[in-house]
């Protein structure tokens, strides 16, 4: 009887893992097409945060009608195993998000590579920061300095 | 990122009065079972370096099953379920599912009279969710995979003794945890070493004090395994338990759980004060 109790334990367990969906799947924001004559204004590299890494190119400068853009270079790496990863530009090596005047939200991505954001308007010069954001977590993946 | 791990984010289990890593085995269909549930909401946590990061908070809550029956009076099977487990953080929607099942088969080599030693091998499946991704309340395209499961098999090889003074006892093992591999990756293995007190002090109520530490076989050689799968977490933890026997079968247990940078410091773990209650049958 109590063998059986086990069994039936077990096989209930089995019976509902193998039910479940493991994935949901959603689509980046990110859309933008590589932008062609890009014109660097600034450029930094990738530094690590928190023990996670990323590393890579951050670039900003304009395209061909003038348009400011945020560029990761398709030497960007960071660890997509959690999830997503928001790209920020901010003012801030550390991003205060309670500080809104302080950063540009430029996109959520969940791939490696080459990446353009276009801004809506030109940054003021003290936007020097690209930062790679867990945003769930509210922690940083890393931190490149434009200069 | 981030492991719970997990516990670490996937979970950290601790039986209340049984005899999972002590010199004991069930006599010949003898029984314990325990249903309790687990809650841990921590925002500490120590990456694979051992840094302490401030996240937002994390929250994993566990229905688990627990159970022995013993086969003979030297052969004991035991199951641990983690029947449900809801992972979230506070920015992110709730993802739930089974955790990894493990069952073992305890073995007692010797006994020389109040002084039993067992050997145990305890396969662990994984049949909890591999991936299960939560999406951020503010925006939706923002995800974190908080897996409750590892999705890897591995193995753990308990080797453990007892001695029994009337109303008091203490218990020590060493195990070793053989990992395999996720999508083509290798886990490092793991090893763990611990020692446990207990005492009646009045009648139908016992209480006991435990202390464990988690050593790894080297650093996590990939991050897609670190956080999400809990590879390479390391920590010292240390619990108190009660557990009070309010009918011939039935009792009531309670667990308090929380760690240090002792023995093993924490890497690659959440950590924060940690409560669990069940409920007991024992025959």
């Amino acid at each position: 009887m109590k063998i059986k109790l086990l069994v039936s334990t077990f096989t209930f367990l089995l019976a509902f893992s193998a039910c479940k969906k493991d994935e949901t799947t959603v689509p980046p924001i990110d859309n933008n097409p590589p932008t062609a004559n890009f014109t660097v204004k600034k450029t930094g590299t990738f530094v690590k945060a928190n023990g996670y890494s990323t590393s890579g190119t951050a670039q900003l400068g304009t395209d061909e009608k003038g348009e400011n853009i945020v560029r990761l270079k398709d030497d960007f790496k960071t660890t997509f195993a959690t999830g997503s990863v928001t790209i920020y530009l901010s003012k801030n090596q550390n991003l205060k998000l309670a500080d809104a005047a302080s950063f540009i939200n430029l996109a959520v991505i969940n791939t490696n590579g080459l990446h353009d954001f276009k801004l809506s308007a030109a940054p003021t010069d003290d936007f020097n920061f690209v930062i790679s954001w867990c945003a769930p977590a509210g922690i940083q993946f890393g931190m490149a300095e434009l200069k | 990122m981030l492991r719970i791990l997990f516990i670490c984010l996937l979970a950290i289990v601790l039986p209340v009065f049984s005899n999972a890593q002590s010199g004991w085995t069930r006599k010949k269909n003898g029984f314990f079972g325990k249903l309790d549930f687990s809650h841990l909401s921590a925002e500490k946590y120590y990456n694979p370096l051992g840094d302490e990061v401030k996240t937002t908070v994390f929250q994993q809550s566990t229905l688990n099953f627990y159970g022995e029956y013993g086969l003979t009076d030297r052969l004991t099977a035991i199951v641990h379920a983690p029947i449900l487990r809801r992972n979230a953080y506070e920015t992110t929607e709730a993802v739930f599912g089974p955790g990894d099942l493990k069952l073992e088969l305890k073995y007692r080599l010797f006994q020389k009279k109040d002084y039993p030693v067992t050997i145990s091998i305890a396969p662990e499946i994984p049949t909890g969710r591999k991936n299960a991704f939560a999406q951020n309340k503010n925006n939706p395209a923002e995800r974190i995979n908080l897996p409750t499961g590892d999705g890897e098999f591995n193995v753990w090889t308990t080797l453990a003794a007892s001695k029994s003074f009337g109303k008091k006892y203490i218990s020590g093992f060493g195990a070793y945890n053989f990992r395999t591999k996720y999508d083509g990756l290798a886990f490092r293995d793991l090893y763990q070493f611990g020692i446990e007190g207990g005492w009646s002090p009045v009648k139908k109520l016992w209480v006991n004090a435990k202390l464990r530490a988690q050593f790894s076989n080297g650093k996590s050689q990939h991050p897609a395994l670190s956080f999400v799968r809990g590879d390479a977490t390391t920590y010292t933890l240390a619990s108190a338990e009660a557990f009070y026997k309010f009918s011939k079968n039935w009792g009531a247990a309670a667990t308090f759980l929380t760690g240090g940078n002792w023995v093993a410091p924490f890497k690659n773990i959440y950590i924060a004060p940690y409560f669990s209650i069940g409920v007991v049958y024992e025959k």
